[in-house]
């Protein structure tokens, strides 16, 4: 019996449940959105705010929404120390394969050329996140974010857009609204899905 | 925990020392999700497991009186909230339980 408890298995099955509102979706994107919305028109506390208060404005749609209709679940915290040496690591890599990149197709001292490829630097780096969430959740949707967020970071890196930062805006407001409709949709699907029990839940105890 | 000499002695097979708490299948299920996690609530385990809410109340009871989880009942907007945790005891137990059953398996 003991081989078949592949307590693996079950971590992703409650982690993969726990995520099924979108909501993080929906949030991610309205970060990335308002990143790009700030390169624009410098609405730097919003995004600042939006940034502080991001987990517990989840948290709230949660408690309202989601644990009514599936429960609440409470991971185990992750070890600062790898999540932030991984993180560390992950996006040095980010920064050599831009380099490399820079180097072999252009110039690493030219200030334009980063901007020009700054959409597919900012979609390595959201590899990071999404695939997280995969490993964590055994879902194949992750790593399909994860892969347009870099097909349209070459994209857009590729397109001629004329001076400044508009490719990295149009990209981050683009991908940022993918992932907005995108949970809202897995959010509506979600609450038809998952009805508010007529009945409450009790656990039987007075 | 069952007793070595009710089975003809812990040395003789290593089933013996199986803790049969945790060995029922209801319960075992409940232990696995609750290693894998922090604390979960009532509704939740019971989605994951599958079982009902009268099964699961009397499964969750038997676990808590041996000390293997905690239960810790609060009201949100007024309603009653029952969150579930393995103990230190529990988590123990559990592994033991894992690795007597890898003995016997292997």
């Amino acid at each position: 019996m003991a081989q078949e408890i592949n307590l693996k298995e079950i971590e992703k099955n409650a982690y993969r449940d726990s995520q099924q509102d979108g909501l993080m979706e929906v949030m991610m994107g309205l970060i990335l959105m308002t990143f790009g919305g700030f390169l624009y028109s410098t609405v730097f506390a919003f995004y600042i705010l939006l940034i502080v208060f991001s987990g517990k404005i989840v948290e709230f749609v949660r408690r309202r929404y989601t644990y009514p209709r599936i429960g609440f679940v409470k991971f185990h915290r992750e070890n600062p120390k790898d999540a932030l040496t991984g993180v560390f690591l992950f996006e040095l890599a980010v920064i050599v394969i831009m380099f490399t990149l820079i180097s072999l197709f252009g110039n690493v001292k030219d200030y334009s050329q980063w901007v020009n490829w700054a959409p597919l630097f900012f979609g390595m780096i959201l590899v990071g996140p999404f695939a997280h969430a995969g490993s964590r959740s055994g879902s194949v949707l992750y790593y399909g974010y994860a892969i347009l967020s870099v097909i349209l970071g070459l994209f857009f890196s590729l397109v001629e857009f004329g001076s400044g930062c508009t490719g990295l805006i149009l990209y981050l407001v683009l991908i940022g609204g993918f992932l907005v409709l995108g949970g809202l949709v897995i959010f509506i699907r979600f609450l038809r899905k998952y009805p508010l029990p007529e009945t409450e839940v009790h656990d039987g105890s007075k | 925990m069952m007793a070595a000499s009710e089975t003809g002695g812990e040395d003789l097979h290593p089933i013996a020392g199986i803790d049969r708490l945790i060995h029922e299948p209801a319960r075992l299920m409940i232990m696995a999700y609750l290693y894998v996690v922090e604390s979960a609530d009532f509704l939740f385990l019971m989605r994951q497991t599958g079982l009902t809410a009268g099964n699961l109340s009397s499964h969750t009871s038997k676990l808590e009186a041996a000390g293997y989880i905690e239960v810790v009942k609060e009201f949100v907007d007024r309603k009653p909230h029952t969150i579930l945790r393995l103990t230190g005891a529990g988590r123990d137990a559990f592994r033991e339980y894992r690795e007597g059953m890898m003995q016997v398996l292997r």
